[in-house]
């Protein structure tokens, strides 16, 4: 409902102290208004160019207190200027119409045009969508009141490296020491089956938070009430309050929601209050459930992982915050070595842990920020060089504005407005379509969270655009300036004694930019081919078993402790618990008439952890070679997949158990590990590499013997290797951990009824049984490739646009190189040189330039494929090598044919006159 | 804040009757009038902008409507203060605006020379536009 953030954003940042939010409620009031009177799309279209509008005031304002104009005095009178008094402050005279020669320009020139723009359209889309992700990421704007005093706190192992989130027992030493930071809160997100009274029933993710949470928010409910201290108590009643999204799809929007019972998992709760619209605190959250854990139960770095946040005491600074807990940290580390030696305590803003970003992937981030804005500056230099030779062409034009009088300052800043028309144009393009691949890959990322984080803002931000602004700015000086310099430098004042040493100064510099726009073309370009190959080729793997009618879940037990109850019996109870409702469920699915077989398996296939193995007599091969997936699959799952069997048997009960550890792999394992041998009866065992890249021999060794050799379950017909070999071992089917998963063969792919009959069947087993994560294996299967896709999609854009601009870039100079010699040839015509010695000379220069740029590309080539470890040619260099030199080496000589041609047909005489 | 806003409208059409008392431009009527017909609990951006495009039929540009006020702020003829916040402006104020005595005497100014300027011309006129 509220107006545009963008647009409450623009006049925030450019009404004076104390007159934004006056101006904001007007836009806002208008808004409104306008959304019923002409719908949400007209009404945010209309209230933009309010804004732009009340912007363009507010500027002016701000630039006429800026420049400190005559105030009259306390009688009113004064020496107030007027609009026509006003000195002429123009930017070295640029007007509109230097504009509309842009326009021109674009428009005279459509090959630089479409050439430089796709190139710069690429590169900002890049530049800014990364930008946008990075600046979201490290400087969010959380929407709540004072929101940038919310903070998270975490422990960071310094050992591994890593954040240890199993801080129960330092929660509550920090909720009870700490001073610099209130209400110190924690949730986790669990997942639980809620079943409303009249509504379909379905698993939710509900944030268990402390009360205090809601204190940090300072969000009022719109209904009932939040949770209070008293509902984390053990033993209090259950309760639940619900978002309004919740309230409104659940519960059909019931005004007497409050006090209503649910059942949540095994509980029964009432629901207790409704959040306003938006509210989805502390992440992306629309239930909420009391936090109760006593802390004791657990021992130190263990129990449930939680997140742990709240809000800056006033007038406390991050800094501050953080040397209470590092004092708090070292106290505890001392106190508890064993556990807390390595762990240091992290006050952070409060979207970091939850993004799982930390203070120091800044400067990572921000130098990858760099290199991707570098591909811009490179984009920008072939476009210069392009605008290079249009601006070399028009030095007629540039003398006769010298000579009418223009300012070597007032022409570069023309040809700098004509660069900015088209970086300024591609730009806009760029950041759109960089904006629309920003909200796709925030999409994709918060599909596999549980939601959008609430303080994402998907909009376009003042920072990307500031970004997308300096960095067009430098595009401009670089396309426009630069060339513009060179064309109109040295002699000064003088264009003809400029004139008069232009040829030589020019001509070093064509030799040296054709040099180096080949050498970069064939140096830098196979790397960027190898990367992008090496995601498409990944992306071609596919199943060999019925995907599509594979349809897998986690089962899930949300199983509460009862007050009271002792810990380590309860777990055990619970885990019965869990095995027996896991095998009933199989059963009864089963008994399904469109089930056909159901299987379990740890991971999904192709997923398995890649492991070293050693096999028992055969020499230790290469060590890369002896990499295997290691997957844990039930007796059935083979059976289930239709996987044939090529050799040997696969697994039957008694293996579960059997003295031998039987093993069955796949085909690949056959050819690579054991070179095609047999592989029935052979010994092989996990081992873990020592210090010096050897077999570390101080595990036991524990043997596995292969009994059966199945079809690969994945096939990748550009590169086979991708497929690795794999080794599965059996697990009991129905005597999976939680963690496992869980899958039914569908005869025809699964329907939606047939889903919710499999919800039906866990929920009739146990209220607190759920399937968690639930999809066809095809839909798995389908995600992995697609992140891999856009990478391979977006870099081959990339490549493209670059060889694009680098032919493009090369036929300019060299046809431009050739023209400035028509008169030479000329000449040379009228001396009685033949034709064919005269082309013999202009190719040998041109052959020349090409060959010093490619034998320097192929060197940086090689030098790169050196530092690579020789992965780089043998991907891609191999054949992005010669053909990205053939495709520069038929470009040049073609641009050199056509003028080339034109020079032989000067008539000598005419050139003679001219000289 | 005040010098602000003297500083920043001081350059634009302050111009002076001889009798002392500040004459108003075609817009700045406009915008007075609207003030003092919906009195200083009602007159605001909105509303003025509103009033004025309803009596007159022209389109008013909001942005027009809040330089003209922060203009007649800095010459001293309105004062403005902060309102309740309410509701249908995202819990935000008003900005009310309201004539201080110089600026109902400048009004009374203006309106009296246009009124003996247009006295027995009426009629004329609206014959003419006929």
């Amino acid at each position: 409902m509220s107006a545009p953030r963008w647009a409450s954003a623009l006049i925030r940042r450019l009404a004076p102290r104390g007159r934004a939010d006056d101006v904001i409620g007007d836009l806002e009031e208008v808004h409104r208004q306008r959304i019923d009177a002409r719908g949400r799309i007209a009404a945010s279209v209309l209230t933009w160019f309010d804004a732009l509008d009340i912007a363009r005031v507010l500027i002016s304002e701000r630039i006429r207190v800026g420049r400190g104009w005559q105030a009259p005095g306390p009688d009113g009178r004064g020496a107030p200027l007027t609009r026509r008094d006003r000195p002429k402050r123009r930017l070295a005279g640029v007007s509109a119409l230097d504009a509309k020669l842009g326009l021109r320009m674009l428009v005279r020139h459509p090959g630089l045009t479409l050439v430089g723009g796709i190139g710069m359209v690429v590169a900002v889309a890049i530049g800014s969508g990364s930008f946008a992700l990075l600046y979201s990421g490290f400087f969010p704007t959380i929407p709540l009141d004072e929101g940038d005093r919310l903070v998270g706190v975490q422990s960071f192992d310094l050992e591994r490296n890593r954040e240890e989130r199993r801080s129960l027992r330092d929660f509550h030493d920090w909720r009870t020491s700490v001073r610099t930071i209130e209400d110190l809160s924690a949730f986790t997100t669990v997942g639980r089956n809620l079943s409303v009274p009249g509504a379909a029933t379905g698993a939710v993710a509900m944030a268990q938070m402390t009360a205090s949470g809601f204190r940090v928010a300072r969000v009022a409910p719109l209904l009932g009430r939040t949770l209070v201290d008293s509902d984390d108590q053990p033993g209090a009643p259950p309760v639940l309050v619900i978002g309004h999204e919740a309230w409104q799809t659940r519960f059909g929007g019931d005004p007497d929601v409050v006090g209503r019972q649910v059942r949540v998992g095994d509980e029964i709760s009432a629901v207790i209050g409704v959040m306003p619209e938006g509210f989805t605190f502390p992440v992306s959250h629309h239930y909420w459930i009391p936090f109760r854990t006593v802390p004791t139960d657990y021992e130190r770095g263990e129990g449930p992982a939680i997140n742990v946040f709240g809000r800056l005491a006033p007038s406390v600074t991050v800094e501050e915050a953080q040397a209470e807990l590092t004092e708090l940290g070292r106290r505890v580390s001392s106190e508890f070595p064993e556990t807390h030696e390595h762990l240091r305590p992290e006050v952070l803003p409060y979207a970091y842990p939850l993004s799982e970003i930390r203070r120091e992937d800044l400067r990572e981030a921000a130098t990858l920020q760099l290199m991707v804005s570098l591909l811009l500056v490179i984009v920008a230099v072939n476009v210069g060089v392009l605008a290079y030779a249009r601006t070399a062409m028009r030095s007629g034009e540039i003398t006769v504005r010298t000579a009418l009088g223009a300012s070597r300052r007032r022409i570069v800043a023309q040809l700098f407005v004509e660069a900015f028309v088209l970086c300024g144009g591609a730009a806009a393009i760029g950041l759109f379509l960089g904006n629309v691949g920003m909200r796709w890959g925030s999409e994709m990322i918060a599909l596999e969270m549980i939601g959008r984080p609430f303080w994402w803002s998907l909009g376009i931000s003042p920072a990307t655009v500031l970004y997308v602004l300096v960095l067009t700015a430098l595009a401009s000086v670089i396309v426009g300036v630069v060339p513009a310099l060179k064309a109109t430098g040295g002699g000064g004042a003088n264009p003809a004694l400029s004139r008069a040493t232009e040829g030589l100064r020019l001509g070093r510099t064509w030799t040296a930019l054709i040099v180096a726009q080949v050498a970069f073309a064939v140096g830098g370009l196979p790397a960027a081919v190898s990367v992008g190959l090496e995601q498409v080729e990944e992306g071609r793997t596919e199943p060999t078993f019925a995907a599509e009618e594979l349809v897998v879940w986690r089962l899930a037990l949300d199983d509460t402790r009862p007050a009271g109850a002792d810990l380590a019996t309860w777990r055990e109870e619970s885990d019965d618990r869990y095995r027996a409702l896991q095998q009933e469920m199989m059963r009864r699915l089963r008994a399904e008439p469109e089930v056909t077989d159901i299987t379990s398996a740890l991971r999904y296939p192709g997923t398995e952890p890649v492991q070293t193995i050693e096999v028992d007599g055969v020499p230790a091969a290469e060590r890369a070679e002896r990499r295997v997936r290691s997957g844990q699959v039930d007796t059935g799952f083979f059976d289930a997949l239709d996987v044939p069997v090529l050799a040997g048997r696969v697994f039957d009960e008694a293996d579960v158990t059997d003295e031998a550890r039987p093993v069955v792999v796949n085909r690949r394992f056959v050819e690579t590990i054991l070179g095609g041998a047999n592989a029935l009866g052979q010994r092989v065992r996990y081992v873990e590499m020592g210090p010096s890249g050897g077999i570390d021999e101080k595990l036991p060794p524990r043997w596995h013997q292969i009994s059966g050799v199945v079809a690969d379950l994945h096939v990748n017909d550009l590169r086979p290797e991708w497929v690795l070999p794999t080794m599965y071992h059996p697990i009991a089917p129905g005597r999976t951990e939680g963690d496992a998963l869980i899958a039914a063969r569908v005869r025809g792919g699964a329907s939606s009824d047939l889903v919710e009959r499999f919800h039906a069947i866990a929920r009739t087993l146990d209220p607190a049984l759920r399937l968690a994560d639930l999809s066809t294996l095809a839909a798995v299967e389908r995600q992995a490739q697609l992140a891999l896709r856009i990478v391979g999609i977006v870099t081959v854009l990339v490549l493209v646009s670059v060889l694009l601009l680098s032919a493009a870039g090369i036929y300019a100079l060299m046809s431009f190189a050739v023209t400035r010699r028509l008169k030479e040839i000329g000449i040379r015509t009228a001396l009685g040189a033949s034709r064919a010695r005269i082309l013999r000379s202009v190719f040998a220069r041109a052959a020349a330039q090409l060959g010093v740029g490619l034998t320097i590309g192929i060197a940086v080539a090689l030098g790169l494929n050196r530092i690579s470890g020789g992965a780089l040619l043998q991907r891609a260099g191999g054949f992005v090598v010669p053909s990205v030199a053939i495709i520069l080496l038929v470009v040049g000589v073609l641009a050199s044919i056509g003028p080339a041609r034109r020079g032989l047909r000067v008539q000598p005489m005419e050139v003679l006159r001219e000289e | 804040m005040h010098l602000e806003c003297t500083r920043a409208y001081s350059h634009v059409v302050t111009k002076k009757a001889k009798t002392g008392t500040p004459s108003l431009g075609d817009f700045e009527l406009l915008v007075m009038l609207a003030t003092f017909r919906l009195g200083p609990d009602e007159a605001y951006t909105v509303s003025i902008a509103e009033d004025i495009a309803r009596r007159t039929g022209r389109s008013i540009r909001r942005a027009n409507v809040y330089t003209t006020l922060r203009r007649l702020e800095a010459k001293g003829l309105v004062a403005t203060r902060l309102g309740d916040p309410r509701p249908e402006r995202g819990g935000r104020p008003r900005r009310l605006v309201a004539l201080e005595p110089e600026g109902v005497s400048a009004l009374r100014a203006t309106t009296t020379a246009i009124e003996s300027m247009v006295e027995g011309l009426m009629g004329d006129l609206r014959e003419e536009a006929s």
